[in-house]
């Protein structure tokens, strides 16, 4: 019985975590599937927002205390915005071979990674939960209540994006320019800002991502690696480009991580959980749901 | 004949000729210990990014565990030393290691390409570090491993940046001399075959997956030696050198110099360490001022350096050929060439310059 037990904490635990994977993932298929651009700097911009949100919510750098939902909506638009700039710097690089992408993408995530450094310093920070954070029990089962406001605020932002993407013009617009970038252009959609949103948005996602996670874990500005990493993953595991893929991923690798880290170690679950996503890759080189997967040429 | 041979040894002949010069330098010039730690630093990428060249500019395939396997070399070696092995054996090992464990990267590259390539071989890399963290009795956790004696060959000690500095020297223009051949041979031809077509080239009856695997085995043999190197050079080693973001390091040098090309990873190692080591008077600024030249970099210069010259190269060869041309009245259609000028033979006439670029010197 208590087997059962661990084995519903461990679910709920992953499926908190994958929701932050989801968010981050959500980010990297939007790219990529409007700018045909794998955006490696998106664990440094996920950083980048947290910071900038906990600005505003811890009242770091002089700046006065708001509150949670305000600082988490500033992180969010502000990273968008610098999402925007990058998108300008990144449209040379869509086109080009992968590992310019990589190197390119990664040389402003040093950039930002450092730019943070500078001016928060690389000790970390303990953020307050803003909600009263005392474990629940149900039915045996022990769970703190935070985990379900990343879940409400995850899905939230998951029907927003739906949405926008579908019941908006310039969600339609987005999706188009995504879909035949020249066609769309044909039709007076202004494909180039098209893209700016699209990662803006995706910026935009990963802020959220980070100020969510931000009171489970120790903030500094070395957050975004492995969490940028491991929601490429779970982007990789929904097929690159698929939007609902992506979530999936993410909730499945959360939950993947989570039960390996409780039955089997927790200092080798990364190991694990890589070489399990290689075997994954080798039996289904297109990814778990890759389908539908959209290849950019 | 005899031409055939010549243009076939060209390539390695040149490579001999400039090794044999370069091997010159250091004897005739008394290093003082701080150049000796920077040609040290630069022969250990040299060797990294030539691999890493060779699995990408040659293979075609990306390998993000690069950094992981120079680590595979140097705690090999580390161990064998601290275990009172001698060097020689350890260099060995480290390589065979090396090409070990990259071979068994290279695996899933049979199957898996692009982004999820790049994914399994990240993840892969990942991976080997958290072992490294974790293995504790063999790597020394993440404190990792410390007073790794010095190589010595015989009674011949390497135990300072000087005398050191003519081993790293000797070992790395081996290795790049090794590139050469491997480049110029049959293998290394069939193998831009692939890469410039891997349909075309596996008509042709190549077998791609042999090759793309010795890729990954060549890419591991080339970290694993680094790797040797690096433990024998600081005496110290531990999991963060062998992180993504070496890797990362190691392939912004063979893209910065120029991918594809022998002289490139060589042309960008030296590039960026120096860059490194002149940034460090920046202090704090240090990384920024460094990404944001890297991103500067591979936007401006698309085929690296080594791109940027030969387009320059061609350009001006170009105007000289058409102010010729035109004087002979005659049209020219070599006016937007911009690859790297033709060096392996092939009759000028006949070739388009389409497929001169493709036989040329990348």
């Amino acid at each position: 019985m208590t087997d059962l037990l661990l084995v519903a904490q461990n679910i709920v635990g992953g499926l908190g975590i994958g929701c932050v994977y989801a968010l981050i993932a959500l980010g990297f298929s939007l790219i990529y599937r409007t700018m045909g651009l794998v955006n490696f700097a998106q664990g440094s911009l996920l950083m980048f927002g947290t910071y900038l949100g906990l600005t505003f919510y811890m009242g770091l750098q002089g700046m006065g205390r708001f509150s949670p939902l305000i600082a988490f909506l500033a992180g969010i638009v502000l990273c968008g915005t610098i999402g925007i700039g990058l998108e300008r710097l990144f449209r040379p690089l869509a086109n080009l071979d992968l590992s310019y992408i990589l190197v390119g993408t990664i040389g402003i995530g040093i950039m930002l990674d450092n730019i943070a450094n500078h001016i928060w310093g690389s000790e970390g920070l303990v953020v307050p939960a803003p909600i009263p954070n005392h474990e629940l029990n149900i039915g045996g089962v022990r769970i703190s209540p935070y985990i379900f406001l990343v879940m409400a605020m995850t899905a939230l932002l998951v029907v927003g994006l739906q949405l926008f993407l579908t019941r908006t013009n310039f969600g339609r617009g987005l999706r188009a320019s995504a879909q035949d970038r020249e066609i769309a252009a044909c039709f007076g959609i202004p494909v180039n800002l098209m893209n700016a949103v699209a990662f803006a948005v995706g910026a935009g996602l990963a802020a959220a991502a980070g100020l969510l996670i931000a009171p489970m874990v120790y903030v500094n500005p070395a957050i975004g690696n492995s969490l940028g990493i491991k929601g490429f993953v779970a982007a990789i595991i929904g097929g690159l480009g698929d939007l609902p893929g992506a979530v999936i991923g993410g909730l499945l690798f959360g939950v993947i991580e989570t039960v390996i880290s409780g039955y089997i170690s927790s200092s080798y679950t990364d190991l694990i959980a890589y070489l399990l996503l290689t075997v994954i890759l080798i039996v289904r080189p297109e990814g778990l749901l890759g389908a539908r997967t959209i290849e950019k040429v | 004949m005899s031409k055939l041979w010549l243009q076939r040894w060209r390539g390695p002949l040149f490579w001999l000729a400039l090794a044999i010069i370069l091997a010159m330098l250091p004897l005739v010039t008394q290093l003082d210990p701080f150049w000796a730690h920077i040609v040290n630093e630069v022969a250990i990428y040299v060797i990294l990014a030539t691999g890493m060249n060779l699995v990408m500019g040659y293979g075609g395939q990306i390998n993000l565990a690069m950094g992981a396997l120079f680590g595979v070399g140097a705690y090999s070696t580390a161990f064998i030393l601290l275990h009172n092995g001698n060097f020689p054996l350890a260099l060995v090992s480290s390589a065979l290691l090396g090409t070990l464990v990259a071979t068994l990267i290279g695996l899933p590259a049979l199957r898996v390409r692009s982004h999820y390539l790049a994914l399994v071989t990240l993840g892969l890399g990942i991976a080997l570090n958290i072992l490294f963290v974790n293995w504790e009795a063999v790597t020394g956790g993440a404190i990792g491993l410390t007073s790794i004696p010095f190589a010595s060959i015989g009674s011949l000690p390497f135990d300072d940046e000087t005398k050191m500095s003519y081993l790293f020297f000797g070992i790395m223009l081996a290795m790049v001399l090794m590139a050469a051949v491997f480049v110029h041979s049959r293998f290394g031809r069939n193998l831009k075959a692939m890469r410039d077509d891997l349909i075309a080239a596996r008509a042709m009856g190549i077998n791609a997956a042999i090759y793309q695997l010795t890729c990954f085995a060549f890419s591991g043999f080339y970290a694993g030696v680094a790797g040797s190197l690096y433990a024998v050079w600081l005496s110290y080693i531990s999991p963060t050198s062998f992180d993504l973001n070496q890797s990362i390091f190691i392939l912004a040098q063979t893209l910065v110099g120029g991918m594809g090309t022998l002289i490139g990873p060589v042309i960008g190692a030296v590039t960026l360490v120096g860059l490194q080591q002149y940034l460090l008077s920046f202090g704090d600024l240090q990384l920024i001022i460094y990404g944001a030249l890297i991103v500067v970099l591979v936007l401006v210069a698309r085929g690296g350096i080594v791109g940027g010259l030969a387009a320059l190269w061609q350009l001006l060869t170009c105007r000289i050929r058409r102010e010729k041309k035109a004087a002979a009245a005659a049209p020219s259609n070599h006016e937007t060439g911009a690859g790297a000028p033709a060096t392996i033979g092939g009759s000028p006439a006949n070739g388009s310059p389409t497929q001169k670029e493709r036989m040329g010197n990348r």
